[in-house]
């Protein structure tokens, strides 16, 4: 069973009642971003495939207007998902200045909840993705992955026989 | 004195909307092109003929059936179209229809219609000029919000989703985007781009979607504020549970017997 200790960082989601356009997403995160000791954030929502995944029109380019690359911080990255929740970590409590900025940023309701939403310990797909916990060097990585990702594409090396 | 179907108990809007769906008293709110709604579909060119697949009755030449002889065919049937599709999404939140009563409409008020009705989506099949006609009313009417609803053949989850910033039904495949305030359409129900927009006309405003839905919610009207929708829900429940298919036995629901409470939990 995991047990939360007060030295854990906490961690917050925000839930807003409208899923966001890129734009709003970007200028959320890079003010996320600034907020002094905030580690990590994760955006999850449904996916913007770019293909058309099933169906009399599977293979067909979606061209989908959301799915556009935005700016965080230095880095520059292409949205997979519309944005419909942030989870993110923070070293101390950083409730108040997120909720600030929510407040000031969305023209519509939104719940800002205080939980563990991003996993502290490996999972069997950890395992299987990253290797052993005490070999796998940044262990900020777990839960901020992809659930659905290709095995073959991040895969432990000693699983790939058994998974061939 | 002619008798008048009543369709749907209950008092507020919401069951209003609800007989009027069902009952085809529907409001027309936009015109779509005939060209324009079959290139949304995506079966068959605009402008092109229907393609068959048998020669109309008069030339087959039936056989000495009474069935046959009692119900006249729908043009699709006499014409010997092929049997299409078409399929609707409404969003939870506050579209104006939603698949049952979709489904109640089509299989009320049009012939040779055969009515799917699934959790998120709504499927009707029948004889392309058939499918088509109950289609363009579906799509023309009340029933139905550019924003809020759409034709969908496929990836339909957007119906359970939040709206996105500027009102829009999620989906995946963006079948449909805002331009200028209006809805306009680029793709087929299947997400393969057509060559045309197709405009659906501006989405209804909050207010507006809240008037016109058939969807009973905490955020509008609450189900269990519908005594007597609820009291008939419990009526036929209690009757099938207890009477399976003799319903008409009984005795405690019986006409005469005066009214039957049941107490909600």
């Amino acid at each position: 069973m995991a047990t939360t200790l007060d030295t854990d960082p906490v961690q917050y989601e925000i839930f807003p009642q409208r899923m966001l356009n890129p734009s709003s997403a970007q200028e959320l995160l890079n003010r996320l971003e600034q907020i002094k000791g905030v580690t990590r954030v994760l955006v999850q929502g449904p996916r913007l495939p770019l293909t058309v995944p099933y169906g009399p029109g599977k293979g067909v380019p979606v061209d989908h207007t959301a799915r556009e690359i935005i700016r965080v911080g230095d880095q520059v990255m292409e949205l997979q998902v519309k944005v419909g929740r942030i989870r993110l970590e923070a070293e101390t409590d950083v409730m108040e200045e997120v909720r600030a900025i929510c407040d000031e940023l969305f023209t519509f309701p939104f719940e800002l909840k205080e939980g563990l939403f991003l996993r502290r310990k490996a999972t069997v797909t950890d395992y299987a993705k990253y290797g052993p916990d005490e070999q796998v060097e940044d262990k900020s990585i777990y839960g901020m992955t992809d659930p659905s990702m290709t095995p073959t594409s991040r895969i432990c090396e000693s699983c790939v026989d058994t998974r061939e | 004195m002619a008798y008048t179907p009543q369709y749907y108990p209950g008092a507020s809007h919401i069951a209003v909307n609800r007989r009027k769906h069902m009952s085809g008293d529907i409001e027309k709110l936009r015109t779509v092109s005939d060209d324009d709604m079959v290139a949304a579909l995506g079966h068959r060119a605009p402008g092109a003929d229907y393609p068959s697949i048998h020669p109309p009755l008069k030339e087959m030449g039936e056989p000495d059936c009474p069935i046959r002889q009692m119900v006249e065919p729908t043009p699709g049937a006499s014409a010997g179209d092929r049997v299409r599709y078409s399929q609707f999404t409404d969003s939870m939140y506050s579209a104006p229809s939603v698949p049952y009563f979709r489904s109640y409409y089509a299989a009320i008020n049009f012939r040779g219609v055969d009515p799917g009705t699934l959790s998120g989506r709504q499927i009707v099949e029948a004889r392309e000029r058939d499918m088509e006609e109950q289609c363009k009313a579906s799509l023309e009417s009340e029933m139905t919000c550019p924003a809020l609803a759409g034709l969908r053949g496929c990836t339909v989850h957007g119906h359970s989703l939040r709206l996105a910033e500027d009102g829009m039904m999620f989906d995946m495949l963006q079948r449909t985007h805002l331009e200028g305030g209006n809805v306009i359409e680029d793709k087929d129900q299947v997400g393969v781009p057509i060559d045309r927009k197709v405009n659906l006309g501006k989405p209804m405003s909050e207010e507006e979607a809240k008037k016109r839905t058939t969807i009973y919610r905490t955020d509008g009207v609450k189900y269990r504020d519908e005594p007597e929708v609820l009291d008939h829900v419990h009526l036929v429940h209690h009757r099938r549970t207890m009477y399976g298919y003799r319903p008409e036995t009984a005795a405690e629901t019986a006409p005469g017997v005066g009214p039957v409470t049941y107490k909600t939990v």
